[in-house]
């Protein structure tokens, strides 16, 4: 038996010949009994060295192999070389850090409306139907009615408002309101404390407004569409009012003095700028599709300037600031 | 990283090695498979250590004691053949 073959043999019995030399080896194998012997001392070498005790190595002989191997005893969880560790660091901060900015910003706030943007619009009620006769702001009348009698006098030199507004027309507010059982108190009153409670009606009602981010008014049957200014200037808001009791109650409620302009019900419609800066409307444009309202500071806070009767239109309106006035961007 | 794997295993293997054939110096001992294997060269010990005890493939010795494959193959053959004398049950009793 050569040496070619036992070396064969040996490969055979650690299979790690290919297909063709394991069938030769086979073959042989088969019609050599001295080749079958052969292989049987090997698996018995084999067996023998497998049986071997596990012996424990003396600590120095490992502490020396750790030195030549480069690697510190009792390193054994480092697994990325040092080149990946640099890497791995980056990649693990930069997740913190995202998770940590996701948890930490502040909510979205929202926006003031592009061109053309027609998200949250809020319906104006119509006095025609209005479910209830009742004013709506009997929470905010109640809450200011002491504050209110305490600065009567101051606003004495006022001249007294039309009649009481029986119904409302204003933006609804995000909370539902009560049913008015202080009414009857409401119009108890005299005329200057009447007034001054609208006064400050209306600037709560602003201050609420601004608070729930509403920007917008929208008619049942017609649509307020705003266009941005200049942050210096509040954004103003138009209310489309189509009934008298409607322009009546809004008039009052703005704190303006004087009875409202007459406006031709139904045929005409109003157009009401409510802003906190002394804007008024210049002129309207009617387009195809849209009515589009130019405003301007007119420098005295006019109130006739700020209503504006229009033909009664379902066309969505556009509020611009005119060509040269101050509040143009 | 592949090398450091590499590496590892390498020293895992190598402390096997030295766990069963215990500290090299030691000639003498009452264990004939163990003898026997003090009777083989550096080499030959390593190889069918690795092979036989440790079970890694032709390629894992190859690449851990940094020669081919045939070599392998015939330092192996050599060894076993050695150890078939060494270990004969005449010559063991």
């Amino acid at each position: 038996m050569n040496d070619d073959l036992r070396e064969r043999l040996s490969a055979y019995l650690d299979g790690s010949l290919s297909r063709i030399e394991r069938a030769s080896i086979e073959a042989q194998l088969a019609r050599s009994q001295d080749l079958k012997r052969e292989l049987e001392s090997l698996r018995a070498v084999s067996g023998a060295l497998k049986k071997l005790p596990v012996a424990e190595p003396p600590q120095e002989l490992m502490e020396r192999l750790d030195q030549l191997l480069g690697a510190a005893p009792g390193r054994d969880w480092i697994l990325l070389p040092p080149a990946y560790r640099p890497v791995a660091f980056a990649l693990s901060s930069a997740i913190v850090c995202l998770v940590i900015w996701d948890k930490t910003r502040p909510p979205e706030e929202v926006s003031a409306p592009r061109s053309g943007w027609q998200g949250d619009v809020v319906a104006v009620k119509s006095a025609a139907d209005s479910p209830s006769p009742e004013l709506n702001f009997s929470e905010a009348i109640s809450s200011m009615s002491a504050s209110a009698s305490a600065a009567g006098p101051s606003d004495a030199a006022q001249p007294p408002s039309p009649e009481t507004p029986s119904r409302a027309a204003q933006p609804a507010l995000g909370s539902p309101v009560e049913a008015a059982p202080s009414s009857d108190s409401f119009s108890a009153r005299s005329e200057e404390e009447r007034s001054a409670i609208n006064e400050r009606l209306h600037e709560t009602l602003e201050l609420e407004k601004k608070k729930m981010g509403i920007v917008k008014v929208l008619d049942k049957s017609a649509s307020v569409v705003e266009e941005p200014v200049a942050p210096r200037f509040p954004p103003p808001t138009a209310l489309v009012l189509k009934d008298a009791d409607s322009l009546r109650a809004a008039w009052t409620a703005a704190g303006l003095e004087g009875p409202p302009p007459s406006v031709a019900f139904p045929e005409q419609m109003a157009i009401f700028l409510v802003c906190q800066s002394r804007c008024g409307i210049v002129s309207l444009r009617p387009g195809k599709k849209i009515l589009m309202v130019l405003y301007k500071d007119s420098g005295v806070d006019n109130a006739a300037s700020r209503v504006l009767a229009v033909p009664a239109s379902d066309k969505p309106i556009v509020l611009r600031p005119a060509p040269g006035s101050n509040m143009d961007r | 990283m592949v090398k450091a794997w590499k590496k590892r295993v390498l020293r895992e293997k190598l402390r096997g090695f030295f766990s069963r054939s215990g500290p090299l110096e030691q000639n003498e001992t009452s264990d004939p498979v163990q003898a026997a294997l003090l009777g083989l060269d550096a080499d030959e010990r390593a190889v069918v250590v690795l092979r036989e005890i440790e079970e890694c493939s032709y390629e894992d010795i190859a690449d851990a004691l940094q020669c081919r494959l045939g070599q392998v193959k015939s330092l192996l053959f050599r060894a076993r053949a050695k150890l078939q004398i060494l270990l004969r049950p005449e010559r063991a009793s």
